[in-house]
């Protein structure tokens, strides 16, 4: 079930969507060329759940567009050497990692034959892992990226390069019922981490079914406002918004989450038409 | 020998709180990170003098854990502070995300054992020396006492580049070790040395233990008592070598037994010098005590009863 968007959003939401003509002269040329990068990143992803089929393929198609938009749409910068002279990426649900690995198998930094030795035992760990080259942190347990960034930022604080990096942290939906998010969304608005950057990847889906099912997720810009952090919703299939998003957060004083509405499995029509995570899903294969 | 009793000016917490401020002094990378316990771990100390080094996320010990990790991750040496059985609540976060990637991260967690007596049950950490033990990459260090828990703070910053787990005391803080002494993290401590019996033990209880043996001394048992003051990674050799000189050894701890310090040295002699091992350690959950000696009684640690329990357990040997 995707993301209801609230009521009035459009008025208290500033309008990423609405700037949405405006960005697609500005991004014309890149957006077109983000597309064709998403496109080979999904065909990757696609390659690896058939190869091996409790890779989390529903999941990794929905947050491709986000990563790319990250990756190579708004890019992560360095300026030194040290840890806190660079942007970080956290991938938050870490079972999306054949995406990430996808985008950095595009970006050069891993070979085409390494992804395909996902999950085999002298190959790549199921979950985002930081002995990749590429992978900043090691995450696979839910709920835990969001502590790790406040961390990340409150030393580039201390470093005086919180000015000039980010952190972004990619999460999703089904995720937010892990109360630890919570604990560091409060942390993060209450130190006044301004570099911290979520996403929250909003396909609708988690582990056992549509999230609203699961456990309802309430009002989810709501929640992260009445903690300080600014929150705007996009079409996370749609480089436009994406990138006026993350354009946005580069510029604001606070904490921003964006809530991209995904689907599940998007590209794949199988996967899309059902909300379902593996290539030829059977009963609770994977995970 | 044994001083310092409950209310006196020196505790291992104390120690923590100095530790940390001169760390901070000595190392600017050193962030202090706790979870609204600030005041009562002394972690306060080190914000008024460091303000800015200083977090406390509130009553979120998760969060705090991954905070941690963030720190570590951008090249901070974070210590995160928090009560023992608190802490725990972040097993998992410690598990996949602090030691996983191997994160020099120190964790100081106070108020372990029974020495949160007057809080109960629900505050008494008994089980965490198991949990972390587990851990691959894990160093688990139990000072006996106020100057041990400071130098040994200052020893694993040292040496220490990995995730570490520091296990102090509230305040029930008896002077145990030589506070000139040069403290040897990863050796076996060996206290007073004996032929019939040793007895192998960490924090505070150390001092029980050692009164036990005064006690049978007189009545002509010799009893070596030595500090496992690391508890991981063990120091093997110096295990064997009291089971070598005594063929029988009991474990003191302010933990159940089992997991904790009772299994590292079963452990360590089932494999390298088989040895009868005896458990001398809380026998289930506590509960709010007066002092801490209340709660020694009920478990059966104190000196009279450890001393006791020693003799059965030789006289047990003598009749087989």
């Amino acid at each position: 079930m995707p993301l209801r968007p609230r009521r009035n959003s459009a008025a208290r939401v500033p309008s990423v969507d609405g700037q949405a003509e405006a960005w697609s002269k500005t991004y014309a040329r890149s957006v077109s060329m983000l597309e064709r990068v998403a496109e080979r990143v999904r065909s990757l992803v696609i390659r690896m759940g058939l190869l091996e089929r409790s890779v989390h393929v529903g999941s990794s198609l929905s947050v491709v567009d986000i990563l790319v938009a990250i990756y190579f749409g708004r890019g992560l910068r360095r300026s030194g050497s040290r840890p806190t002279e660079r942007d970080w990426l956290i991938l938050s649900k870490g079972h999306a990692a054949p995406a990430l690995y996808a985008v950095l198998a595009v970006a050069g930094v891993l070979s085409e034959e390494a992804l395909y030795t996902i999950r085999s035992i002298n190959g790549l760990e199921g979950h985002a892992d930081a002995s990749v080259e590429g992978v900043d942190v090691s995450t696979g347990s839910l709920g835990q990226g969001l502590s790790i960034a406040a961390g990340i930022a409150y030393a580039m604080r201390l470093d005086g390069t919180d000015g000039r990096h980010r952190v972004f942290v990619v999460l999703g939906d089904g995720e937010l019922d892990e109360g630890q998010v919570w604990e560091a969304a409060s942390t993060i608005a209450h130190l006044g981490l301004g570099n911290v950057v979520a996403v929250v990847d909003a396909n609708g889906y988690q582990l056992d079914g549509p999230v609203d099912e699961v456990k309802r997720k309430g009002d989810l810009l709501g929640r992260w406002e009445s903690l300080g952090w600014e929150a705007v919703v996009v079409d996370g299939h749609n480089y436009e918004g994406l990138l006026a998003a993350l354009d946005h957060a580069d510029s604001s004083p606070k904490p921003v989450v964006v809530v991209a509405r995904t689907r599940r499995g998007k590209g794949l029509s199988v996967l899309e038409a059902s909300g379902g995570q593996y290539i030829g899903e059977g009963d609770g294969w994977g995970s | 020998m044994v001083r310092g009793m409950d209310g006196a000016p020196s505790s291992m917490r104390d120690s923590v709180g100095k530790a940390l401020l001169r760390l901070g002094e000595e190392d600017l990378d050193v962030v202090v990170v706790t979870a609204d316990v600030g005041k009562s771990t002394r972690a306060y100390w080190f914000a008024r003098r460091f303000p800015e080094r200083y977090v406390n996320v509130g009553v979120a010990e998760q969060d705090m854990a991954g905070f941690a990790a963030g720190l570590a991750l951008a090249g901070k040496k974070p210590y995160a502070v928090s009560f023992a059985l608190f802490m725990m609540r972040a097993w998992e976060q410690i598990r996949n995300t602090i030691d996983r990637m191997r994160l020099n991260v120190k964790l100081v967690a106070t108020h372990s054992g029974f020495s949160d007596y007057g809080d109960g049950s629900s505050h008494q950490s008994l089980e965490d020396i198991a949990l972390m033990r587990v851990l691959h990459n894990m160093v688990v260090v139990v000072p006996a006492d106020p100057p041990q828990a400071y130098k040994a703070l200052l020893r694993l910053h040292e040496e220490v580049k990995g995730p570490a787990y520091v296990r102090v005391a509230r305040d029930y803080s008896p002077l145990i070790t030589d506070p000139e002494a040069e403290y040897r993290l990863g050796r076996l401590e060996v206290l007073r040395d004996g032929s019939d019996v040793a007895v192998v033990s960490a924090g505070p209880v150390l001092a029980q233990a050692l009164e036990a043996a005064e006690t049978l001394e007189k009545q002509g048992v010799s009893v070596a008592v030595a500090n496992l003051h690391t508890v991981k990674p063990v120091d093997a050799s110096g295990l064997v070598r009291l089971a070598e000189k005594t063929g029988l050894v009991v474990v003191v701890e302010e933990h159940l037994p089992r997991g904790g310090i009772y299994s590292t040295v079963a452990e360590v002699l089932a494999q390298h010098y088989p040895a009868p091992v005896h458990p001398i350690a809380a026998q289930g959950y506590g509960h709010s005590a007066r002092s801490i000696m209340d709660l020694y009684a009920r478990h059966g640690l104190t000196a009279e009863q450890i001393a006791y329990k020693i003799k059965t357990i030789l006289n047990m040997y003598k009749k087989a």
